[in-house]
């Protein structure tokens, strides 16, 4: 595999593991307090407001993601906690809110 | 029909539990071909990210009058979700990712198992939650109460084809394929990805016709005009290699189960 490009770090299991549980956890605070406080408003709603703050804040996450990744001490950290956003953005758009409320989706 | 476990969603929980079962099958694989450089991760990444951004936008833009499609937030916390759009987002966000990273091994073989249990467990939840198919006459068809219909938008008490059922039966069938078999052969590096996306993409436009997907054009459904555009693509691919002779000794067993760049 000589033309993989310049030497890089091993995977490490627990920095990778940690940051998707800790980006799952993220992702799935938020779903459940946008859902809570009425973020992303209903279809129909009159203006837009409320929900482009939502994806303001839904970004506030993924900047720490970036600023971790660019760190080389916590590069597979960063890696990891955005992942665990993104999945929890695949699989969790539920999961946590309904846990914390019954019944609202 | 739709069973929930205790307060958590059904079809969530699934969803959940097959990117879980996609992670193992993912590491076990990468761990047997030895490719353990951290930009794995990233490449990883990449295709998380891409699939899930796909995955929820794939269905933002179905009207032609954009006023009538939701807004970007009303998508992303409300719209649904799309396997064939995660798919598409995933394989772009592997490719940016392995370019930004300067990665240059073939990721292919470590997705495609991964990636075909992922779906056979995800779709369990679609089975269980999820209008089930088109009438059928066949007694292996799902009869729904007035209850479970209305939720699922579907007919009640008649036969409905079990799509999802077939499509799980799809995907494991072809997990086996390429966990006990094609991996242990001397395919070109990564082809073993595109050969399931190519039987994937076939086998979901003929599922389709009984899927009760929406038909928008021509007695076609949406996915199965995104599949018209895309199939002749990986196809087209497939017969330019077997033109180049790459896959002569494709099934002949491996020399060595190392991936090469």
């Amino acid at each position: 595999m000589s033309d993989q490009g310049p030497p890089s770090q091993p995977l490490r299991a627990m920095p990778i593991i940690g940051g998707l549980v800790l980006g799952a956890i993220v992702c799935w605070v938020w779903i459940t307090a946008s859902l809570v406080v009425g973020l992303g408003t209903a279809y129909g709603a009159d203006s837009n407001l409320v929900a482009v703050l939502a994806l303001v804040v839904a970004a506030l996450p993924v900047v720490v993601g970036i600023v971790l990744l660019l760190r080389p001490s916590t590069r597979q950290l960063g890696t990891g906690f955005l992942m665990g956003i993104s999945i929890g953005m695949i699989a969790g758009a539920g999961v946590c809110a309904s846990l914390f409320l019954p019944g609202t989706l | 029909m739709y069973p929930t476990l205790g307060a958590v969603p059904t079809h969530e929980l699934f969803v959940l539990l097959g990117v879980i079962v996609a992670g193992g099958v993912f590491t076990l694989e990468a761990r047997r071909r030895g490719q353990t450089d951290e930009r794995l991760a990233f490449v990883i990444l990449g295709a998380v990210v891409g699939g899930a951004v796909f995955m929820r936008m794939g269905t933002w833009l179905q009207h032609v009058d954009l006023r009538e499609n939701a807004s970007f937030a009303e998508q992303w916390l409300y719209g649904n979700r799309s396997i064939l759009g995660g798919l598409v987002g995933a394989w772009l966000g592997v490719h940016v990712a392995k370019r930004l990273a300067g990665y240059q091994v073939r990721t292919g073989d470590l997705f495609a198992p991964a990636v075909a249990l992922g779906m056979a467990v995800g779709r369990i939840g679609c089975l269980l939650t999820e209008e089930p198919g088109t009438p059928t006459a066949g007694g292996w068809g799902i009869t729904l109460d007035p209850a479970a219909a209305e939720r699922a938008g579907a007919a009640a008490g008649v036969g409905l084809h079990p799509s999802f059922g077939y499509e799980i039966a799809f995907h494991f069938t072809a997990f086996l394929v390429l966990w006990l078999w094609l991996r242990h052969r001397s395919l070109p590096p990564g082809e073993s990805f595109v050969w399931y996306v190519a039987a994937y993409g076939v086998f979901r436009f003929l599922v389709e016709f009984v899927r009760g997907n929406e038909v928008v054009w021509e007695g076609l459904t949406r996915p199965q005009l995104f599949l018209l555009m895309t199939i002749p693509l990986v196809l087209a691919r497939i017969a330019l290699q077997v033109r180049r002779g790459r896959y002569r000794n494709a099934l002949t067993p491996a020399p060595r189960e190392q991936v090469s760049a």
